[in-house]
């Protein structure tokens, strides 16, 4: 994990995207570089755990079994209690999503690979697919209805003209949190790491200095924890707000 | 369970008072155990917690972001510049403000019942 193998510490270096293999299509860039790869390793190890774990269906479920029921439950109660039973049209939505996020967090944690929700345009385009799901399904099952959703009821006509103005732009403000909540999680954890990693080495170089490196290699130790917490974390903040948000499609109007 | 007629009477509402007791000294002991055990549970509530504190830093810093690009593009738009971007970025703030204090009105987690 401690940056490169130069004296100069480059903590962005580790997103970098490169091809590797160069791939155009009617002149648009399509290389299958490393973030193509590892979200297919996530797209694989994802696959796996769910086809091996669910194939056994003991009475008794094994470890792998576990996790898959686990994960499965954790969501389905999620999904059951933001949008009641109405929602159970969204939750393999949901849960591909959460999964997704949850294996590319823990997968960019093992040290030397890439971390797929650390790009900004990743974390976004799951977020505009959450976003359009709702607009498409809101207008769809509600019409016009659907745009209740921006004149909250019970407020008097004057206060309107300023609430709808900033209940649109909350409206717009949401794939945009939720995109960048995600990413700038990711994306601070892994150079905090980075940065740590990269005093370690300093002081390691600095002669009699390197009696205080054990300190950054505790704080280290302390960020990797921190950041298996946030990796979990961010997916099941991500997945609680795309209930919340599709709730709003399926009962608009509050 | 009275014995005796007379003082017996005494005796039995003694010894019925003791059981009682005992009984409800052993039903506190429980509710302060299952309160124990919930409240083990309730250590997972700091990851909750957390996601909370993330969900507000985010919403209010995506409000603010949201209203100063919209007031910037119709700035450029319009050319009124620079009274979209004023204008927007007081709306963008409120509405950031406005998405915590939903957030924090409505109980999170649960989130509001499915109106039928």
């Amino acid at each position: 994990m401690a940056a490169g193998n130069a004296p100069v510490i480059d903590p962005i270096h580790q997103f970098e995207v490169h091809p590797i293999a160069k791939l155009s299509l009617f002149g648009v860039d399509i290389s299958f570089t490393n973030a193509s790869l590892f979200m297919m390793i996530v797209l694989a190890v994802v696959t796996l755990i769910m086809i091996v774990g669910t194939s056994g269906r003991s009475l008794i479920p094994g470890r792998l079994q576990a996790m898959a029921e686990m994960l499965y439950e954790f969501i389905e109660d999620t999904c059951q209690s933001t949008m009641g039973s109405h929602g159970r049209k969204f939750l393999p939505l949901v849960f591909s999503l959460f999964l997704f996020v949850l294996f590319s967090n823990l997968i960019g944690l093992i040290p030397g690979t890439f971390t797929v929700t650390s790009h900004i345009i990743v974390t976004f385009a799951l977020a505009a697919v959450v976003i359009l799901t709702v607009l498409i399904y809101g207008i769809a099952k509600h019409g016009m209805h659907f745009f209740g959703l921006f004149v909250p009821s019970g407020v008097p006509k004057p206060l309107l003209l300023l609430i709808t103005p900033i209940e649109i732009i909350s409206f717009i403000s949401r794939p945009i949190s939720l995109s960048m909540r995600l990413f700038a999680n990711m994306l601070a954890g892994h150079i905090a790491l980075k940065v740590f990693a990269g005093f370690l080495l300093m002081l390691g170089a600095a002669g009699g200095w390197f009696a205080l490196a054990p300190l950054p290699l505790a704080m280290i130790v302390a960020l990797t924890a921190l950041e298996f917490l946030v990796a979990g974390l961010q997916a099941f903040v991500f997945s609680v707000l795309t209930c919340i948000y599709l709730n709003d499609a399926l009962h608009p109007g509050h | 369970m009275a014995e005796k007629n007379h003082s017996g009477e005494d005796e039995a509402l003694k010894q019925r008072l003791d059981q009682l007791t005992k009984a409800l000294d052993g039903k506190r002991q429980e509710t302060e155990q299952t309160r124990r055990t919930a409240q083990k549970a309730n250590d997972g509530s700091l990851g909750k917690a957390m996601g909370t504190g993330f969900r507000v830093a985010s919403e209010l810093a995506a409000g603010i972001l949201v209203g100063a690009f919209l007031g910037w593009q119709l700035d450029k738009w319009a050319d009124s510049s620079p009274w979209g971007l004023l204008g927007f970025l007081i709306l963008g703030t409120i509405a950031g403000f406005w998405n915590v204090y939903k957030l924090a009105a409505r109980p999170t987690g649960g989130g509001k019942p499915p109106e039928a």
